[in-house]
């Protein structure tokens, strides 16, 4: 835990609950623009439905907070570290959950999460791993090995890996893909909860209902481009022709389907 | 240094990779396969070891791995290049799904994932070597020099490999314009000129044609080109051929670990950032694995749309949908089938050069043709096979058992068929005598092809499986597959055996006539070859999606 509690003091002693800073992010694949002149930001507490039509460069913006992928222009931060520059401490404090979590197949639960404990220097991590499973209904099959998990199992155990090293930014993509009632609860209240403790979220999700049940903060995306970013209900006073209860969906398809009223406003 | 999570992940996996093996031994069948596996590679291994003890043929061999591994190794460094170019990304940068999942976003440096890369590829290399060695050590003069040598010259590969990759990975960051591009090109091209003027490939062509395939290597390594280029692969050669361990095997050995240590710091020194190319190329591997474990061909075109599709076929009682679709599937995914081509194409092209068969080796010819057809059906697998995950919807629809099985049986019935109509029809150019016996074939041919085809089929609805990659020391995994080949060779020989004793009889019995041997062999294989189909039809019926479906 020496290294993440360096990171955190480090990040706490800037003062600054900013989280998470995309500046002029531009993803270039050859002659393919993936995003263009991005900028957003999420402060602790935020949660931010990151949505837009397939190929809108949800993913590639995610991947690139991550570390994943090099932004062609533009800088991204994580807690004040600079993705590109900076990565393992930026990495130390995050967490990413694919929408389609590739395991290793022959590991059972817990060793998945012993080495994520041992990858991030969680000490003490078994208390914390089986309170973990135990909220996401997975005790039983701790010992079963990643392939032998159904779709839904193997996304809980994403999520709890996630979790284990109490990141202060967690990125989803797609997160319910596959949880049953109960696991889509315990997600919600987990997601609430952490932002609540000071953590940043962004959840790509094509769930609108997701989006509109748990965040405070929206950013479309279209074809690379921003089309919208603010709160929630800025996002329902942006669309002036829209009562003030417009549902997010409302939104989304007045944001991505007029999508010429929206560059304009979104480039003030 | 490297972080203290990735050695501890290493060895999580190699215990989980063990205890996977033993985990099959909780059973009967399992402890049976396991022997099956152990005792088959054991017949096959062993005969390799007492051979290299009793027949030892290091001192006529060595000349010519001496003279020509060197190229090969070059080969091998050029190939590399080219699949560079073209496909974009070798495997040498390719994680498995959880790695990329869990290692890319998680506290580690690139030096670190790289790091964890290379050991755990040398550790693979390990097993690789050992195994290499066992088929190669007869021809060499110790089995230390020649285990450690292969090992070496793996890794030499391996480092290259990742060297090219890396270097494409920087080109591309920094050098992709149209003009940079176009001048990388041009270099490309000057560098090509300089190497086709510094070596006399006219002379070395000469002696090709003259049937003189080590003055060639010996003529090659006299030009300058030739010395420069195979002056590095010599090393690694002269280690796996070294006489004496203290003089000969520590010399090259320590030549050959310099090698690698100069390329392993040019790998580090290029510090790409591939970690976007690694992702891609993991995905890539991964969808193949999926399709893979799905039962699909490999796809033979990288269009992502299809223009064209065959003719709707009759309803057939629904048998003509069902065909239509696994037919349109496999143009699309007929690699093998094109490969097949490509290979008869080159062997009857050097056949009728050569000046063709003889009478005798046709009916070698049909045996062969016959027995390889087994070891290739997995070449074709659009039928039930590759139909695993959709075996719910195959059962939903609306037409009977009897109907999918023909549907879902025939297409590869007719690929083969086509195939070997293909081969025994350009072998009639080849030879002069026996041409009787190709005709027999090709009227065999696609009632063979149903009897193989259905009952592969067959055993597959009763005993599914994934085809998916064994893991070293999966002797569980190796023995269920010799097994099944094993039933099935034995099945389809008998049945054939017997077919064709019939056939002679009546041919003996009925006048020597061969239209008796043709009409009765064919009948009693298309009998066969039907007989089987109601079969898979109750296998079909029998099978439960939510019990049998493999993992």
């Amino acid at each position: 835990m020496d290294n993440h509690n360096t990171f955190e003091a480090k990040s706490k002693q800037s003062g600054n609950d900013l989280l998470i800073r995309v500046h002029n992010f531009h993803k270039q694949y050859r002659e393919t623009v993936a995003v263009e002149d991005l900028n957003f930001e999420a402060h602790a507490g935020n949660i931010l439905g990151l949505v837009g039509p397939n190929g809108a460069g949800k993913t590639t913006t995610l991947r690139a907070i991550c570390g994943i992928i090099p932004p062609t222009l533009g800088e991204l931060s994580v807690a004040g570290y600079d993705v590109q520059e900076d990565p393992i401490p930026a990495k130390q404090l995050l967490a990413y959950v694919p929408d389609d979590p590739k395991l290793f197949d022959t590991l059972t639960i817990w060793e998945h999460l012993k080495f994520i404990a041992s990858a991030y220097r969680v000490n003490d991590y078994e208390t914390k791993a089986g309170e973990l499973l135990s909220a996401f209904e997975l005790e039983e099959k701790r010992d079963t090995i990643a392939m032998e998990l159904s779709r839904g199992m193997k996304q809980k155990m994403a999520i709890c890996c996630a979790y284990l090293h109490e990141p202060r930014v967690i990125l989803f993509d797609e997160p319910l893909t596959g949880l049953d009632p109960r696991g889509i609860r315990t997600l919600k209240t987990s997601i609430v909860e952490r932002a609540e403790s000071g953590s940043a979220v962004i959840i790509s999700s094509h769930l609108l209902s997701l989006v509109e049940d748990l965040c405070s903060h929206l950013l479309i995306l279209h074809k690379g481009k921003r089309l919208f970013f603010g709160s929630v209900d800025d996002a329902r006073r942006e669309f002036d022709a829209m009562e003030g209860d417009a549902s997010l969906e409302e939104v989304f398809f007045r944001a991505t389907e007029g999508n010429n009223v929206m560059n304009n406003r979104s480039e003030q | 240094m490297i972080h203290p999570s990735l050695p501890f992940l290493i060895k999580l996996q190699r215990k989980s990779q063990f205890r996977r093996a033993l985990r099959s031994l909780k059973t009967w069948r399992g402890r049976i396969y396991f022997l099956i596996g152990i005792a088959v590679f054991g017949l096959w291994l062993g005969p390799q070891i007492v051979l290299a003890f009793t027949m030892n043929s290091a001192k006529t061999s060595a000349p010519y791995i001496n003279a020509f591994m060197p190229f090969g190794l070059l080969f091998f460094c050029v190939i590399s290049l080219i699949n560079e170019l073209i496909e974009a990304g070798t495997k040498a940068i390719s994680f498995t799904g959880g790695e990329t999942e869990f290692l890319f976003p998680g506290p580690f440096s690139r030096q670190d994932l790289l790091k964890y890369k290379i050991i755990t590829s040398m550790t693979n290399l390990l097993f690789v070597a050992l195994f290499i060695s066992i088929f190669t050590m007869r021809f060499t003069y110790s089995y230390l020099a020649c285990y450690v040598g292969i090992f070496l010259t793996l890794l030499f590969t391996l480092f290259f490999s990742l060297i090219v990759a890396f270097i494409r990975v920087i080109l591309i960051e920094h050098a992709y314009t149209p003009s940079r591009k176009r001048v990388m090109s041009i270099a490309g091209i000057i560098l090509l000129i300089i190497l086709w003027k510094g070596a006399n490939w006219t002379y070395a062509w000469d002696l090709i044609a003259a049937g003189k395939p080590l003055a060639v290597a010996e003529a090659i390594r006299e030009t300058w080109a030739g010395t420069i280029l195979l002056a590095p692969f010599d090393v690694f050669v002269r280690v796996i051929l070294a006489k004496s361990l203290f003089t000969d095997f520590l010399m090259w050995g320590s030549a050959a670990v310099g090698i690698n240590l100069f390329f392993l710091f040019i790998i580090f020194r290029l510090d790409a950032n591939y970690l976007e190319t690694a992702m891609a190329i993991s995905e890539k591997t991964y969808a193949r694995q999926q399709r893979m474990r799905r039962g699909s061909a490999p796809i033979s075109t990288s269009k992502k749309t299809a223009t064209w599709s065959p003719p709707s076929l009759p309803w057939l009682n629904g048998a003509g949908p069902i065909l239509w679709r696994q037919l349109t599937g496999a143009m699309r995914c007929a690699r093998g089938m094109l490969v097949l081509v490509v290979f008869i194409c080159i062997a009857l092209g050097s056949t009728v050069f050569s000046g063709g068969l003889s009478g005798e080796t046709v009916l070698f010819v049909l045996i062969i043709t016959a027995i390889y057809s087994i070891f290739f059906t997995q070449l074709f697998p659009f039928d039930f096979r590759s139909d695993i995950d959709r075996m719910e919807w195959l059962k939903m629809l609306p037409i009977g058992s009897m109907p999918i099985v023909i549907g879902q049986v025939f297409t590869p019935v007719i690929m083969v068929s086509i195939l070997h109509f293909f081969l025994f029809g350009g072998l009639l150019f080849a030879v002069d005598e026996n041409q009787t016996l190709l005709y027999i074939g090709m009227a065999l041919a696609p009632s063979y092809n149903l009897l193989l085809f259905g009952f592969e089929n067959l055993i597959f609805l009763l005993f599914p499986i994934r085809v998916v990659k064994t893991t070293p020391g999966d002797f569980h995994g190796f023995g269920r597959i010799m097994v099944v080949f094993f039933l099935k060779f034995l099945v389809i020989g008998g049945i054939l055996g017997g077919i064709i004793g019939i056939g002679i009889g009546g041919y003996y019995f009925l006048g020597k006539h061969i239209a008796v041997f043709i009409t009765i062999s064919w009948t009693l294989l298309t009998c066969c070859g039907i007989a089987v189909l109601p079969f898979i039809a109750w296998a079909f019926e029998k099978f439960d999606p939510s019990v049998d479906t493999p993992a």
